[in-house]
């Protein structure tokens, strides 16, 4: 710091100085006292002789001393024009009595003699660019140099100029720019080798800032008119190259490597690709390559963009190949190149290709691939930078392609194996919205396998998942569960195929992700099966409508409208016989295997809906009786071994009644066997008045209607082995008789422990529920519910009800009015019936 | 007097990386024009000497790197600026939206007397490409950028098809003419220079 302070105030002195100098100088000129003003210049420059100053503060300097230069200039222009010839003057600035500001006046009056055409343009550029190597300090000599090609620029021999010809062409001007970077890079090279050790660090800086002096020559070349690409790939670029491999520095290499790719036109870099990259392997192995190739590669890339016939051009260079080989030989050469930089090339690779050849999927897997290879054995180290950098190489295939297509590269999942835990998992949940934001069908087996490798920790456990609590994995399960509904196979074999391979996967997983994913598995299954079911139909009646148009002729045309949409189930069946044959009995097994699976997570109440279901599908969509039998079997098993809350039991028990009484498959003896089974659950539910109310239910199960007519749209399914609808009304009238005892049984249990006070009437709404149900029986013809039976219930509870009246509560109350209500509409609808019914 | 000055007038033009500096600048002074794009290294002028009425003045404009990468020595040539161009290029928000950078750092590292008046002019350039169908900034946005700013020039240019070129440096040069100039005076003492320049230290050989 106290440094930097006593280096601000000798710029401020030597600014002030150059200052006073230059009011001399320019007083002198007024007077038109060349010697004078000659002199004032000359200490004026001379305080550029400092080696005091950084190179920022030295540039201030420099920029006032250039601009007061530009007046001696316009000065000695005048004085030629006065008719003083500029041998004269050439004689003059030479009595400067030190070298620096005696060059400076050459490098002026030099140029000024190739304006006025006294000599050859060449021919004095090449002595001004011999003569500043008089100067060797690094930081002097780079300004002065820098103050030479300023000069003459517009004063090079270049094509069209009027300096070229006789006074050379362009490649003189090529030739004194080369000389003139060479001998600048390496004044800025020896810098390093200059002073302690210990400074290194400040040295570096400095020299970082005096890049540009350096890099300015690469402008100018750049900027000549008569610049062609046979000049350019001939000639300056081998020679830029050499100098810049051969200087073995890295800061220079690294600098200039940019400088080149940056300052020179995307046509030249396309067509001299190979040099360029046959130069990487050789610069020091500090040099960053990945920010050079990357640079390289970006900016071909934008280049594509702007000019679509450079696609073309790229493809028959093998652009990408070239590039793909020297990123492996890069990092083959520099074993210890960080992880983050090994995928800041690739990334940029990923670029370029998606960029310019976004058809080229094989490009991509090309990349993951060689990503992957690069990073084998290191990984990524931890490095939160080289992380960022892989996650935003794996999301550039993702943003501009559907998920399926990149379910294709094979590569994808090893390289993102290599992110942490956390940012595999985001990764894949992001292949996961994905999926379901493009509404993406995963159609085919390799694909299905493929995505569970995307998304495998999702899937799978890890030890450090601990962290996570059951919300988080619900919210995670949920959309593996979303995605499954993805899952959609052209046949129904096929979508089983798929379906079994989804299950091998997620069988992996923890009991706790297993019970969010296995309930859309199972209804995907479901969702399959008739699928199945349907396609068999179509097939049988395909075939039936195949007879007749055998037996009748005048069918034909009719038939041929019905087998054009019937074609392609036909054809997916066929498919289906081919490999994965797959019939509804099989697939109705699966189904019971994931049931019981889930049971074992466990969640009972899930897995015994989910085996009811099944066992309606059995029965009403499949026509399966033992395995109808079966689903209620386990479901039984479930419910006596697994169902522990009482709360639990008697849903549990109302949904088996309910989806058994929706069952026709069953005979006679299968029937009585669940049935009884039923009752018996009711009898030993923990309430009176469930009791009661299982009772009631289960006697539903002795009296069916008919099945339901299709919905509509739906073609009515004729089920093979369908039984008509049971009607044992004695049954019934056993079943409601039991629910009256348990009734009774709770009017008893109540008188005995009656305390008085409220809560005293819970059986009253039972009894309001049996009417209701008598009335249903009623209705429906059963032929042992008589007016009379009915009438004799509804007097009974008559006499209940105003027995307890002050215990009504209101429920029951409005309940029971409504029943009445009820009875008053059936008594208008149907006088003759109802007519012995009074409440 | 026969050295009386020939007034000169340096003009800066900043602005984003490929909006076109360069390509503005050759074709004014130059009237050429190259496709092609080359990254500028460090800052470096051209001169053209033009009539204004009737005065003859020298202007060196100052193009400069829009790479950051090849800024490496500093601005120190902000210095006695007289006008400050800004270019955009018309089918590049970004490069539009970074006008309010590259004008409040030339102010902070040129530090004009009056940073208030200081003149500035706007280009839009690239009004040719993709025949307007790519532009994203629109000239009543620019317009009123400009206006809030204190009503700074605008033009809407074209280097590759010399559109508005030279009207717009017209504009540049009589609002750089306008500019007063921050000469320092230096006003002599009586202490003998040669006295003065052998009391301060020099560390130099050459």
């Amino acid at each position: 710091m106290e440094q930097d302070a006593e280096a601000a105030q000798f710029l401020k002195e030597a600014s002030l100085s150059v200052k006073k100098n230059a009011y001399f100088m320019r007083k002198a000129m007024d007077e038109d006292n060349l010697r004078e003003a000659l002199r004032y210049s000359a200490a004026m420059l001379g305080e550029l002789r400092t080696s005091f100053l950084s190179p920022q503060r030295y540039y201030e300097l420099y920029m006032q001393v250039f601009d007061e230069l530009g007046n001696l200039e316009a000065y000695f222009a005048d004085e030629q024009s006065k008719g003083r010839t500029l041998a004269e003057l050439y004689e003059l600035v030479q009595h400067a009595g030190n070298v620096l500001p005696r060059l400076y006046l050459m490098v002026a009056v030099g140029c000024l003699y190739i304006k006025a055409g006294g000599a050859r343009s060449s021919d004095i550029l090449k002595d001004l660019v011999e003569m500043t190597k008089g100067v060797q300090h690094p930081t002097r000599g780079l300004f002065l140099r820098a103050y030479l090609c300023q000069r003459s620029r517009g004063l090079l021999p270049d094509t069209g100029s009027p300096y070229a010809g006789e006074g050379g062409d362009i490649h003189d001007a090529v030739d004194f720019l080369l000389t003139n970077f060479m001998e600048m890079n390496k004044l800025w090279v020896r810098m390093q080798h200059q002073g302690a050790p210990r400074d290194r660090e400040r040295r570096e800086k400095e020299r970082q800032q005096l890049q540009d002096l350096v890099g300015k020559n690469l402008t100018y070349i750049s900027q000549l008119d008569g610049l062609t690409f046979e000049l350019y790939a001939g000639s300056v670029l081998p020679r830029l190259l050499e100098q810049v491999v051969s200087c073995k520095d890295e800061l220079a290499q690294q600098y200039l490597m940019q400088a080149v790719i940056q300052g020179f036109p995307d046509a030249f870099h396309l067509a001299s690709l190979d040099a360029l990259l046959s130069a990487l392997p050789e610069l020091q192995s500090g040099v960053k390559l990945h920010a050079v190739m990357a640079s390289l590669m970006d900016r071909l890339a934008r280049y594509a963009a702007s000019d679509p016939s450079v696609v073309g051009q790229l493809l028959e260079r093998h652009a990408f190949e070239k590039f793909v080989e020297s990123i492996s030989k890069v990092a083959e050469l520099h074993g210890d190149i960080p992880a983050v930089s090994l995928v800041e090339m690739y990334a940029a690779l990923m670029r370029f290709t998606e960029g310019v050849h976004p058809d080229k999927l094989e490009n991509v897997n090309r990349v993951l691939g060689a990503c992957q290879r690069g990073l084998a054995g290191k990984g990524l180290g931890g490095d939160a930078k080289a992380e960022k950098q892989l996650v935003a190489l794996l999301s550039m295939p993702l943003g501009s392609r559907d998920a399926v297509t990149v379910l294709s590269l094979d590569q994808y999942p090893p390289l993102m194996g290599l992110l942490s835990r956390r940012t595999h998992k985001d990764m894949a949940l992001k292949v996961v919205t994905t999926t379901l934001a493009q509404g993406t069908c995963v159609s085919s087996l390799e694909s299905v396998e493929m995505l569970f490798k995307f998304i495998a920790p999702l899937v799978q456990e890890a030890e450090d998942d601990d962290d996570m609590d059951e919300e988080d994995i619900e919210e995670e399960q949920v959309m593996v569960a979303r995605m499954l509904h993805q899952l959609t196979a052209p046949t129904p074999g096929l979508q089983f195929a798929i379906l079994r391979a989804a299950r091998a996967h997620l069988e992996l997983g923890s009991p706790a992700r297993l019970k969010h994913t296995y309930p859309a598995l199972a209804f995907c299954g479901l969702k399959a099966l008739r699928r199945l079911n349907a396609a068999q139909q179509q097939q049988q009646s395909g075939a039936a409508a195949d007879a007749d148009a055998s037996a009748d002729a005048n069918g034909a045309e009719k038939d041929a409208e019905r087998a054009a949409p019937a074609a392609a189930p036909a054809a997916a069946a066929a498919a289906d016989a081919a490999g994965d044959a797959v019939d509804a009995e099989s697939a109705l097994q699966w189904l019971l295997d994931v049931a019981l699976q889930l049971a074992e997570v466990p969640a009972p109440m899930q897995a015994l809906r989910l085996l009811l279901v099944c066992a309606h599908v059995a029965s009403e969509e499949a026509g399966l009786e033992m395995l109808a039998y079966e689903f209620f079997e386990q479901a039984f098993t479930l419910y006596e071994e697994s169902v522990a809350d009482s709360r639990h039991k008697v849903t549990a028990l109302q949904a088996i009644v309910g989806t058994l009484h929706r069952c026709y498959v069953f005979s006679a003896d299968n029937r009585d066997a669940l049935t009884q089974s039923v009752t018996s659950y009711a009898a030993k539910l923990l309430k009176r008045a469930d009791q009661c109310r299982a009772a009631c239910a289960a006697s539903h199960l002795a009296w069916q209607e008919p099945p339901a007519a299709a919905a509509d749209g739906e073609v009515a399914v004729a089920v093979p082995g369908r039984q008509p609808p049971v009607r044992d009304a004695q049954k019934v009238m056993a079943g409601l008789k039991r629910a009256l005892k348990v009734v009774a049984a709770a009017k008893q249990q109540r008188a005995a422990t009656a305390r008085g006070g409220k809560g005293g009437a819970q059986h009253l709404p039972l009894y309001v529920e049996i009417v209701n149900h008598y009335l249903y029986y009623l209705a429906r013809g059963v032929e042992s519910m008589s007016v009379g039976v009915v009438q004799q219930l509804l007097e009974l509870v008559g006499s209940e009800l105003s027995q307890y009246d002050a215990d009504l509560d209101a429920e029951t109350r409005s309940y029971w009015q409504a029943t009445q209500r009820h009875i008053q509409c059936l008594k208008a609808a149907d006088p003759d019936k109802y007519a012995g019914l009074n409440a | 007097m026969a050295t009386k000055k020939r007034k000169l007038l340096k003009v800066i033009i900043l602005g984003d990386s490929g909006v076109g500096k360069t390509s503005l600048m050759n074709q004014y002074v130059q009237k050429k024009f190259s496709k092609e794009y080359k990254a500028t290294i460090g800052a470096d002028f051209l001169t053209k000497e033009i009539q204004i009425d009737d005065k003859l003045v020298t202007m060196q404009i100052w193009d400069t790197a829009g790479q950051e990468r090849f800024q490496s020595l500093g601005v120190a040539f902000y210095r006695g600026a007289d006008c400050c161009v800004l270019v955009y290029d018309v089918n590049s928000t970004k490069s539009f939206e970074s006008l309010d950078t590259w004008r409040d750092e030339f102010l902070i590292q040129a530090q004009p007397r009056d940073p208030e008046n200081f003149p500035f002019v706007v280009l839009g350039n690239k009004i040719d490409e993709d025949e307007g169908k790519g532009r994203q900034v629109s000239e009543k946005k620019a317009k009123a950028w400009c206006g809030a700013k204190g009503n700074i020039p605008h033009y809407e240019t074209s280097a590759k098809e010399d559109v508005n070129v030279e009207p717009a440096f017209g504009c540049i040069a009589r609002h750089a003419l306008r500019n007063e100039p921050e000469e320092e005076f230096y006003v002599p003492d009586t202490l003998d220079m040669n006295t003065v320049q052998q009391q301060r230290k020099t560390s130099s050989c050459c």
